[in-house]
This record gives C-alpha cells, structure tokens and sequence, in this order.
C-alpha cells in the first residue's frame, strides 16, 4: 500500500473531470474516478455510454477535451497536452489494457507476442523474457500452446494470452475493454476466472465488463454509466440489490 | 539449326541487359517505395504532399515518355545520362512510384488494433512500424509486388526506344535480317522463362508467410 503524508492510502489512479466529445456528441460528461491501489472497480451500463472511451482515455488511445488522469501521483494525460518526458512514460508503463478483439499480433507466435515488448521496451535479455512468458503460460493454462499462431487458438485461449502478454509487462493496474464480449458464451467462463485470479493477487483492475454476475464477484466497488456521466458508484451489493436509480434497477431487471 | 542456335544465342545476349536493368531497378525502387509509403503514412504533411506529386507524375504519364524524357530531354538542360543509366533511373523512379502505393496500401491495411495493441504495450511508433505493422503489411504485399516484378520484365523492352539492345530488339533484329518469326517465339520464351522464375519466387516467399492467418 501507498501512503500520502498524512498517512491516508494514497490513489493509484485519479480521473478528475474528464470530457470527451466525438463532433456534437458528448461521450463522456465531466466523469471523475479514483482507484487505490489493489482495488478492482467494474464498469457497467448500456452499450454507448461511454465505458470503453473512459478506458481508452487512461491508457492513452483517446485524448480528452478537458480535464486530468494522475497515476501514482504523476500527470499522466491532459487535455490539450502532449506528455513525453521519462517519468510519464514510465508511469503510462504501468497501466496495461487487454482488449475486446485481443489484437494480438497474428505473425507472431505466443512466446514471441509475450516476450517481445518485455525485450524491446523494458530491455528484459531474451532469455529472462522467455522465463517469464512461461510462468504466465503455467498461470493462464495455455503452456502447450507457447509455439503456436494466433490463428489456431479459440477466442477465450487467445484472450487468456492476450493477458500473458499484458502481465508480461509487469503493469500496476489492467484495463479490461470488455474482456468476455467478443466469445463464445462457453468460453467466457476460462477467461473470467483467469481474471479473478488476478485480483485474487491484489492487481488493480478496472474492469468494463457486461457479465454481471462477475462483476459482482470480483468487485471492491462497481460504476454505473450512463450517456458518458457516472450515474452510481457504490459496493457490488448495494448497486446490485439496491441501487439509487431507477435507470439502473431496469438495466438490471430488478422490478 | 544452328542458325536457330545463334539466333537463340545473339537474343540471350540482348537478355544480359534485360537482367542488368532489372536487378538495378529492384535495387532502387524497392527501397524507394519503402520510403514513399513510410512518407505517405507519417504525420510530415509537407513531405507526404510531395510524394503525392511524385507518385502522380510517376504513375500518370507513360513509362516511355519519362525515358525519352531522361534521356533525351534533360541533355537540354546539360544534364547526360548513359542509356543504361538514364533506363535505370527512370525505371526506378516509375517502379518506385507504385512500390510507394502497393506498401501504403499494405500498411494502411493493418487493423488499428494492432497498434493499440503496441501502444499500451509501451512500444514507440518506430518499434510498431518495424516490429509489429511492417513485417504484417510485407505480406499483404506480397502478391501485387509479384505483378509489378512480372510487368518490370516486360517494360525493359522498351529501352530499344533509347538505342539499347535488350531481349525483343536483338529478337527483331534477327527477324528483320532473316525473314523469319522464330526469333519471337525465342524470345517469347526468354520472357516467359525470366517471368515464371519471378513467380516461382514469389510463390515461396508467401508459402514462407502463410504460417500464420
């Protein structure tokens, strides 16, 4: 744990009233966000509000109109401000994302698309890299696949390497876009409890997700949005059983 | 027979040539494409303009007049090329011009994932290209790079235009001098040798590139 002078944990991560608008429409709308370290926070709401923005805001993909995202006390990202200095890349460096299509990088093999940002950008030597990139295999289930292409494997198999790769990384907090979406429904489950296994590890995560009953498990707190704006932020329970909104009782089919 | 013997022998001779031209010009236009479509996908506007210009200069008007051009209308200005030179370099600069479109084509093929993918893996933009967008635009490139290699082959005849002895002349000659065809369909088979040799290449290298995908 982090701790600010005056002794109270300190943020991992701070989103201070960010706005984003793509032409007239506004997709995100004055949101703020704090997560401490080892906190995993779910994001859910309906499809369009603004979810995936907000993630692709914190791991640089998107530039906000206003506002600023601090991570470990650093200025990572601010409107209309291009940040190139070392502590703000080293920082950007810490913050992983695994995406809804994985993108994983199909010339590669999955040693190759592990090891090779640890080798090219943290200058990890070859064979240290491959060390780690087995580890992440054992843990993820998938070592007898360390030769293969991505083509050959199934959605939930090239999900759970997308994963070793980020972890590879060695990142303070993941970023998960709606990591379950694009699989088959029987492949969800391989996938999600891969991730509970690293909150179980006390890795930040801050989780975009439409599988409730996941969100529910894994969560210290979840996030309803809504049109771009929070609407509620509260602990799994409350917001699951008994939120403040009405919008989020019928998004939830609780009446 | 053995006039059919010499024949063969004196167009083979022209097809030294041929092969000098085209090596030289796989050597520079390559290259040139590369740098062209690195140009044209970056973020240097003024840069990227220009090679717009070049690439529509290059592609819009006939390969011959650009010779006859190089050849002989830059002596005007004081500037002389050899033959051989002023071919290789116009046909560089041609092939260079739709080199630089296939490669654009092939990177700005690549799904944007993929260098969301490097972004967030820390890598800079010169670590994506090289590791990452390049190596996978190489090949989708691959096929229409094989068709510009075959039309190369068959565009060197038209050095004949600047007095240079090339496959199709040394076969005319012949032709013009005997009164008979067969020196075509010698030549007709030089050509379809060189081109089948291209494709055969080509054919391994995208067996090479279809491990994956």
């Amino acid at each position: 744990m982090m701790f600010s002078k005056d002794g109270v944990t300190m943020d991992l991560l701070n989103i201070c009233n960010i706005n984003k608008s793509y032409d007239k429409n506004q997709v995100l709308n004055n949101v703020s966000l704090n997560l401490k370290k080892g906190e995993v926070i779910s994001i859910i709401g309906p499809s369009g509000s603004g979810k995936s923005t907000l993630l692709r805001c914190i791991s640089g993909l998107e530039h906000m109109d206003s506002g600023l995202i601090k991570f470990n006390g650093i200025t990572i990202a601010e409107a209309n401000k291009k940040f190139n200095n070392n502590d703000v890349i080293n920082a950007c460096k810490k913050i992983g994302m695994v995406f809804q299509n994985f993108n994983l990088f199909p010339h590669k093999t999955v040693l190759n698309n592990i090891i090779e940002a640890p080798i090219i950008v943290n200058n990890i030597n070859k064979k240290d890299a491959i060390d780690i990139a087995k580890k992440l295999l054992i843990k993820v289930d998938l070592l007898d696949k360390i030769s293969a292409y991505p083509c050959t494997l199934s959605g939930g198999q090239k999900q759970r390497i997308a994963i070793a790769r980020c972890l590879a990384m060695n990142p303070e907090l993941i970023l998960f876009d709606e990591p379950t979406s694009a699989l088959d429904p029987k492949l969800v489950s391989e996938v999600l409890k891969v991730i509970k296994g690293l909150a179980d590890d006390k890795i930040s995560l801050l989780v975009v997700t439409h599988e409730m009953q996941f969100a529910r498990e894994i969560s210290d707190k979840v996030i309803f949005m809504e049109n771009g704006e929070i609407l509620e932020t509260s602990t799994p329970e409350l917001l699951f059983s008994n939120p403040k909104h009405t919008r989020i009782k019928q998004f939830l089919n609780l009446d | 027979m053995a006039n059919f013997i010499d024949s063969t022998a004196y167009i083979l001779q022209g097809s030294i040539f041929t092969i000098e031209l085209y090596i030289a010009t796989i050597i520079f236009s390559i290259p040139l494409g590369i740098i062209g479509a690195l140009i044209k996908v970056s973020s240097f506007k003024i840069l990227s303009k220009i090679v717009d210009i070049y690439t529509w200069l290059f592609r819009g008007t006939p390969l011959l007049l650009q010779l006859f051009f190089t050849y002989f209308g830059l002596p005007i200005i004081g500037i002389r090329f050899s033959p051989f030179t002023a071919a290789a370099l116009t046909f560089s600069l041609n092939y260079g011009a739709y080199f630089t479109e296939i490669f654009r084509s092939g990177i700005q093929s690549i799904d944007k994932g993929q260098y969301e993918a490097a972004k967030v893996l820390g890598m800079s933009y010169r670590q994506t290209m090289s590791k990452i967008i390049l190596p996978q635009a190489f090949k989708r490139i691959i096929p229409p790079t094989c068709n510009e290699g075959i039309t190369l082959i068959k565009d060197t005849a038209l050095v004949a235009a600047i007095g240079l002895q090339d496959i199709l002349r040394a076969a005319r000659e012949i032709v013009t001098r005997d009164f008979t065809i067969t020196p075509f369909f010698i030549a007709a088979i030089i050509y379809l040798l060189f081109t089948s040799l291209i494709v055969l290449a080509f054919k391994k290298l995208e067996k090479k590139y279809s491990v994956y995908e």
